[in-house]
């Protein structure tokens, strides 16, 4: 019976052993699985927040929670119907909605900080999370034109220049196969870099870009690319509208305003696992947030311009009238990709814009209260 | 003698043999049952987390709204100072689904104005003697209610004054 009982305690052991193993084991798995995922969502929640804040305060911040798991797949994706998401593509932990704009690029450690369109009679705030990035420029004409292109780009790009920025955001030049570091053999931070550009051509001209670049963000600005590394910029014609390419993609990206320029040289070429590269994604998110949002300021302040202008003093009164006017050629629809439609949007904006500026001239609208 | 003593000896050395099997047994019913104690106790808290996630995650939508109402320049002149012209043109040209396109469904936003007695709500033809708007409409029978007030600045544009008043966000399910 000795006998007997000891086979039957060692089985019995065996056996609800490794089930007990077995079952914690598979259990911790899941556990810490979950956990994990909670995590995630709680850095991207929580990075939600800071965006927010950044974009309410103006306060710029450092994030650095990205460090902790790899959220490089993750963008922030509009569609017509919902608020956007952070969409991760290698993770379960996706579809975090995000009200505040945001142009996003991930990174271990990213710096936020807030930009604007100003339209005079309205404005679109967003703010920028960017990772520490080196911006290389390749202007390969000689011209203002051209180098009016990097100066807008560059002013619409935060700066990290602060002592307490863990993330830098610097710049520098490319001539053929030369980096060329033009603040004392170091990248620029953006001021310097801006006090350069503010020089104007000089007539400089740059061989195209032949240089390794390793992980920097080649932009070159040319009337004509052909065969491009990066993004490639075709300076604006009179309306402020261009076209701008990226390598590795067939489409042509117009752009409209210095916000088109960030989200494509912030974006860069890299292309997640359905062949989009950041640079697209950046810019359908900025622009299907941006259209919307312009229709329906350009119908409120209409609205606004013909309730307000029987109230104004008299010479106020047109001035209301005729803004309420171009303002309703805005259209409620807008395809960003049509260069037709971006003309005729620019037109209408800039001539928005130069009525508001009279209506601030008659002392209509409070200047301090100006955009 | 020999045989008697171990017949009297094999009974007991069965019985021992049941009871250490008995005891073994109970012990990994023991062990068994604290492990499910611990696992219920694991998911549990999972749960309340996740509870306490979602409810601080309303809240946080609420704070949300307000800010970034606050922060736009469709219903503000620039420094969370909401503009009174653009708030009645907001109700007269905008729908809700435009503003949730935006900011997602099931949220209302009133805006009050403390320098009139009362509340009059801004029509078009009211404009500029009212002192509310209201930016979706209110749903009665709506549940899981959650509301803030906040204190904010409306800036009168035909008397060119600035009041205080009061901005009421609330989400709901």
């Amino acid at each position: 019976m000795q006998a007997v009982h000891r086979i039957f305690q060692m089985i019995f052991g065996v056996i609800v052993s490794v089930t007990i193993l077995y079952f914690l084991i598979t259990y911790s798995g899941d556990y810490a699985a979950v956990q994990k995922d909670r995590q995630r969502g709680e850095i991207l929640v929580s990075f939600t927040h800071e965006a927010r804040s950044v974009y309410v305060t103006g306060i710029s911040t450092n994030f650095t929670y990205f460090s902790k798991y790899d959220f490089s797949s993750c963008f922030v994706n509009a569609t017509q119907r919902s608020i956007p998401q952070i969409i991760c593509l290698d993770s379960k932990v996706s579809g975090i909605p995000i009200e505040t704009p945001v142009i996003f690029k991930p990174g271990q450690q990213v710096y936020i900080g807030r930009d604007s369109l100003d339209y005079g009679w309205w404005s679109f705030g967003v703010a920028e999370a960017i990772p520490s990035t080196t911006f290389v420029f390749n202007p390969l004409e000689s011209t203002n034109e051209g180098w009016d292109v990097m100066t807008n780009l560059v002013q619409h790009i935060p700066d990290t220049s602060d002592d307490w920025s863990v993330v830098k955001v610097r710049f520098a030049f490319c001539d053929g196969p030369q980096i060329l570091y033009v603040c004392g053999g170091r990248p620029c931070d953006k001021s310097d870099f801006l006090s350069i550009l503010s020089s104007g051509p000089l007539g400089a001209s740059f061989s195209p870009c032949t240089a390794d670049i390793g992980g920097k963000n080649l932009v070159t600005i040319s009337a004509s690319c052909g065969s491009i590394r990066g993004i490639c910029i075709n300076p604006p014609n009179s309306k402020g509208v261009g076209n701008a390419f990226v390598e590795g993609s067939a489409k042509t990206y117009v752009y409209k305003d210095p916000l088109d320029l960030v989200a494509l040289s912030v974006g860069g070429v890299e292309k997640d696992d359905f062949g989009r590269t950041e640079a697209e994604k950046i810019y359908e998110y900025k622009n299907s947030l941006l259209m919307p949002r312009i229709s329906l300021a350009a119908q409120v302040m209409s609205k606004r311009s013909v309730l307000i202008a029987g109230d104004s003093p008299s010479d106020c009164g047109p001035v209301y009238i005729e803004l309420a006017q171009v303002l309703d050629k805005i259209p409620s629809s807008i395809d960003y990709t049509s260069i037709s439609e971006m003309y005729d949007l620019n037109d209408n904006l800039n001539e928005a814009k130069q009525i508001y500026q009279t209506l601030l001239d008659l002392g209509c609208e409070r200047v301090e209260y100006g955009l | 003698m020999d045989c008697k003593i171990l017949g009297a000896r094999f009974p007991s050395v069965q019985r021992k043999g049941q009871s250490e099997i008995m005891e073994y047994i109970l012990m990994v019913v023991f062990i068994v049952a604290a492990i499910i104690a611990i696992i219920i106790f694991l998911t549990w808290w999972n749960l309340q987390q996740f509870q306490m996630d979602a409810f601080k995650n309303r809240q946080d939508r609420v704070v949300g709204i307000g800010q970034y109402i606050m922060g736009d320049y469709m219903f503000t002149n620039g420094d969370s100072v909401f503009d009174d012209a653009k708030l009645t043109a907001i109700n007269a040209s905008m729908s809700c689904d435009d503003l949730q396109k935006i900011l997602g469904t099931n949220w209302y936003v009133k805006i009050k104005a403390l320098d009139m007695a009362g509340e009059k709500p801004c029509k078009w033809n009211d404009y500029p003697d009212c002192n509310v708007w209201s930016i979706c409409t209110y749903k009665e029978n709506a549940k899981d209610r959650l509301g803030q007030n906040f204190p904010v600045n409306v800036y009168r544009k035909v008397s060119d004054k600035t009041a205080l008043g009061v901005l009421y966000v609330e989400v709901y399910s």
